[in-house]
């Protein structure tokens, strides 16, 4: 009799146990899907659904599938604060990646904190992850690094003097600032003008900075200035070589420039064309894989910005394997500040006073655009 | 007891009622998203109420409101983070800046009729906004923007967590509903209605016409400015998108969408604009479409505003269960 | 420098004074101010670029399909929408073009997706510099086109039965009624034309400055300042409206500050505002109070 007993009980357990372990792990996409910066969203929505596909197609995490929802910020902080608290409060997710900008992500930030979900955002600024917040952590890492890596190239080519062509809005303000900032240190000057990045023509722009015989043109801004850009320089004959900022890394740019930007240089994650790196780059792996089962799944190669969204998930994935008990909010943030990986970004060691990718070994390269096509210097 | 009088009286007991269900809200939502929400709407419905004594009462179509809004978030935020004010100070000074400004600009503007003013109210709020941008080492520009790393409290009591905010913003919707049926009900609203029907009628009845338009000018404009405080405390993270354009054109179909006639609309107003986009989420590319159409075919059916000609249809309902 | 900064803000001026001249057909025909005249511009750009890029039609097909799609919407926008509203006040009917102009952005949207499109110029080859300044190929087309439609356009105000039935209507409704003259129907000519004349311009400045379906506020801002600038009301006025506020924004960003450019020009219209209201070649009065 106890021991049937014992065996009814045994059985309706384990007949509960799955009914809990069905509840799927919700994780909250955060991204601009319309808007201006759609271009960077979109194929970080879609980074999420192949990642998403590949941990379900595993059996998913401790037998519990992965369930993204998406939320559209259309770049708006407004948006993104709102759509934050939707996510926590009525969603209930048990993480939140993305927002997509800085402006958003320095938003929904504290509300991160506030409620406890750990929250992988793909701003590329340090004021985000700099002090370290508990909850809150950063894929990114190109505001702080990218512009160094830019100097330190021009410096290689022995340029002096470089005129950087920046858009008003917030990226290219971010950019202005850091060049101003660290240009002095390379032993280089600069001399700056400004578009809006809706401007129809930059001619005045372009008259200037070759008036100001600089060495080097350096164009920060994103779509669809730079290809504007481009065509004025060309109509002008501009002698002097011209870059671009990694916001131009993708096939996009190339559609749009066409000839215009043949012979130009772009400075871009190594996403954009991995076998630009060395064989012994430590990210190289990571890379390679992540972008042939990008192009596998959407048969187009990825745009660089779905990097910060490949290496959120990866990130989640290595920290549920370190999770010996239920996953929730908790043990997925102490997971994750436990993570010691190398990613598409850079090299992720995170601690108590570290959410960013280090800036040891970052995989960006500078590829030039020969016949409407990238390729290594 | 006078048809004026007793319209005050129903614009009090309104809003009586409306503290009540302000309260209520408050009291009964937890959700921080819903709150958040409320919030947004009741941020903007203050800029809402100013904009309706503008626009509905005045005529004064203001292509610019977001300009002040602007004004009031960034001098409650400098004064409170870069000179230690109280945040109460950074609020009050948030409604006095923008009000003298908007004197000021307004006697020159307001000399100027119709189509003029609103192009003029226009390009100074592209102005305004794009100072708010540029101006980096003021405003902290668009990238990283402005951290305002003190909450807003009063006295000993800091009031930032969701819910406390809602109190405040709450709050300050009923003051600002109070000071706008004031204004309306007094000699100042009177002199407003009898400028709307005929302007020459009243210069010849001794309204100083400019004087006035200036003066209602310059009270909307000090809404707007209360309204970007509560935002900046609320936010606390923030830049110049924020008072964009786009946010003077929505605050300009709120007032379409809730009413031209009554200060009321504005609540209502705000309420539908916040409330709508969050429940198109789901229709992705769709989105923009379908709350274009749901604005035009508001504009062209209840030109009135919807909280008006909701008014209305509740009022013909009762008509018609009586008249049975 | 200063002939090159003159010469490419005279290209851009045209497309301002395009649109510009729009906005002013519709407001002296109807008293209204369209706040839906850039979507004209961007649904020209738009529609233009997906006709040339996805179904690989030469631009001077695809220009003038996209023009006439767009005419259709802008007379389809007041038959429909405006002379159907209840309110008939030109501020109901002003706040109801803001409404539809979000539709037709929305639209535009869905239809067309949201990527920035630089389509083919009308056509190849490149000019070479005169006398120091570089002119692209496609804005040789943007100068030609619209000194013709210019031309064409004066013409029809002019001396044309349609240019005189649309000034009488705008001047008072009741006389052109009494005169024969139907304010609906020109109501809906001066729409039509006004889509026709945004989206010439915006077919024209798409493969300079690309298509996208947000461009919308940035050409009607534009248009809007031109035509106050040169005189709402006044057709010249408009185009040299246009012309000057490009010139203008050219010579600030080349020789004042490049990031400021914007709220120099928008200044200066201000000042224009103050001093002048009825901008520089503006002739009818303005209530002063």
């Amino acid at each position: 009799m106890k021991s049937t007993l014992l065996a009814l009980a045994a059985i309706a357990t384990l007949g509960a146990a799955p009914a809990l372990a069905q509840q799927p792990v919700k994780v909250a996409a955060v991204y601009a899907l319309t808007g201006p910066i759609a271009p960077y969203g979109v194929p970080q929505q879609k980074a999420i659904q192949l990642r998403a596909e590949q941990i379900n197609a595993r059996g998913g995490w401790k037998g519990r599938k992965v369930e993204v929802i998406y939320y559209d910020t259309e770049g708006n902080s407004n948006k993104a604060v709102q759509l934050v608290r939707k996510a926590i409060e009525t969603d209930k997710v048990d993480l939140i990646v993305g927002p997509s900008s800085t402006g958003e992500s320095l938003a929904a930030a504290p509300i991160a904190n506030a409620d406890k979900v750990p929250m992988i955002t793909h701003s590329g600024a340090q004021s985000v992850v700099d002090p370290a917040t508990p909850y809150v952590f950063q894929t990114a890492q190109y505001d702080r690094v990218g512009v160094p890596a830019v100097l330190k190239e021009f410096q290689k080519k022995g340029f002096k003097k470089i005129a950087l062509l920046t858009s008003t809005d917030g990226f290219g303000q971010s950019g202005l600032a850091l060049f101003k900032e660290m240009t002095p240190k390379y032993g280089m000057t600069l001399v700056n003008e400004q578009f809006n990045r809706q401007d129809t023509d930059m001619t005045a722009q372009v008259l200037r900075a070759k008036q100001a015989n600089a060495d080097v043109m350096m164009i920060w801004s994103t779509f669809p200035a730079p290809a504007i850009i481009l065509r004025n320089a060309r109509a002008m004959a501009y002698p002097k070589p011209i870059y671009n900022s990694f916001a131009m890394a993708s096939q996009e740019f190339l559609k749009q420039s066409g000839s215009t930007s043949e012979n130009t240089f772009v400075m871009t994650a190594a996403m954009l064309m991995p076998t630009a790196l060395p064989d012994d780059h430590p990210n190289k792996q990571v890379i390679m894989k992540d972008y042939e089962a990008y192009k596998a799944r959407y048969h187009e190669p990825p745009n660089p910005s779905a990097q910060h969204a490949l290496d959120a998930m990866a990130i989640a994935d290595a920290a549920v394997a370190k999770i010996h008990g239920e996953i929730n909010r908790q043990s997925l943030r102490d997971a994750i500040e436990k993570t010691d990986m190398y990613g598409d970004n850079g090299y992720f060691k995170f601690s108590p006073t570290v959410h960013g990718v280090s800036d040891r070994d970052v995989p960006i390269v500078f590829l030039k655009v020969v016949h409407n096509a990238f390729a290594p210097q | 007891m006078s048809e004026l009088s007793k319209a005050y009286r129903h614009n009090l007991r309104g809003l009586a009622a409306a503290s009540i269900i302000l309260a209520l809200i408050g009291a009964s939502t937890s959700n921080s998203f819903y709150l958040t929400t409320i919030i947004f709407a009741l941020i903007e419905a203050i800029s809402a109420i100013g904009l309706t004594l503008l626009f509905g009462f005045a005529g004064l179509a203001s292509l610019g409101q977001a300009a002040f809004v602007g004004l009031g978030a960034y001098t409650a935020a400098l004064l409170v983070e870069r000179c230690a004010f109280p945040p109460i100070a950074g609020m009050a000074l948030a409604i006095l800046v923008p009000t003298a400004v908007g004197w000021i600009i307004g006697r020159p503007l307001l000399r100027l009729s119709g189509l003029y003013l609103t192009m003029a109210s226009l390009a100074l709020g592209v102005v305004l906004s794009l100072v708010f941008s540029q101006a980096i080492s003021l405003t902290g520009g668009l990238d990283p923007g402005f951290m305002l790393n003190h909450a807003f409290s009063l006295g000993h009591w800091t009031l930032d967590s969701t819910k406390d905010m809602y109190w405040v913003c709450s709050v300050c919707v009923v003051l600002t509903l109070y000071l706008a049926i004031n204004l309306i009900h007094s000699r100042f609203g009177r002199g407003l209605r009898a400028l709307q029907s005929s302007e020459a009628a009243a210069e010849g009845s001794g309204i100083a016409t400019v004087r006035f338009k200036t003066a209602i000018f310059a009270i909307a404009a000090g809404m707007a400015g209360l309204s970007g405080a509560l935002y900046a405390f609320f936010m606390r993270s923030f830049n110049a998108t924020a008072f964009d354009f786009s946010l003077s054109i929505e605050l300009l179909i709120i007032v379409m969408v809730g009413s031209l006639r009554s200060v009321w609309g504005a609540l209502f107003g705000a309420a539908v604009v916040t409330i709508l986009p969050a429940a198109l989420e789901n229709f992705s590319d769709y989105k923009l479409f379908i709350y274009g159409v749901v604005m035009v075919l508001i504009m062209m059916f209840l030109p009135d505003g919807l909280f008006h000609g909701a008014v209305q249809g509740v009022s013909r309902l009762l008509a018609g269960k009586d008249a049975k | 420098m200063a002939a090159q900064i003159f010469v490419s803000g005279l290209l851009i001026g045209c497309v301002y004074a395009l649109v510009a001249w729009g906005f002013t057909i519709v407001y002296n025909a109807t008293g209204l101010i369209n706040f839906a005249a850039g979507e004209f511009v961007m649904m020209g750009s738009v529609i233009s670029a997906a006709l040339s890029i996805k179904l690989g039609w030469p631009a001077l097909i695809a220009a003038p399909v996209s023009i006439c799609a767009v005419t259709a919407i802008a007379a389809l926008m007041d038959w429909g929408c405006l002379q159907r509203a209840k309110r008939q006040t030109p501020l109901a009917l002003g706040m109801l073009t803001i409404g539809i102009g979000i539709v037709l952005r929305g639209a535009m949207l869905f239809s067309f997706g949201k990527d920035f499109q630089f389509p083919p110029a009308f056509s190849d080859g490149e000019i070479p510099a005169i006398l120091g300044v570089n002119i692209p190929t496609q804005g040789a087309w943007v100068f030609g086109t619209v000194f013709i439609a210019a031309i064409l356009l004066w013409q029809l105000f002019a001396r044309s039965w349609l240019g005189w039935s649309m000034r009488a209507a705008g001047e008072s409704r009741r006389a052109a009624v009494l005169m024969g003259i139907s304010p609906r129907n020109v109501s809906t000519t001066a729409f039509a034309m006004a889509g026709a004349m945004g989206a010439l311009a915006g077919a024209l400045i798409a493969p300079l400055a690309s298509a996208n379906y947000t461009s919308g506020l940035f050409f009607g801002l534009k248009g809007f300042s031109a035509a106050i600038l040169g005189g709402i009301g006044s057709p010249l006025g408009a185009v040299a409206g246009g012309l000057i506020l490009g010139v203008l924004e050219n010579i600030a960003a080349g020789y004042m500050s490049s990031g400021w450019k914007d709220a120099i020009a928008l200044g200066i219209l201000i000042l224009v505002l103050l001093i002048k209201p009825t901008g520089i070649f503006g002739g009818r009065s303005v209530k002063r109070v």
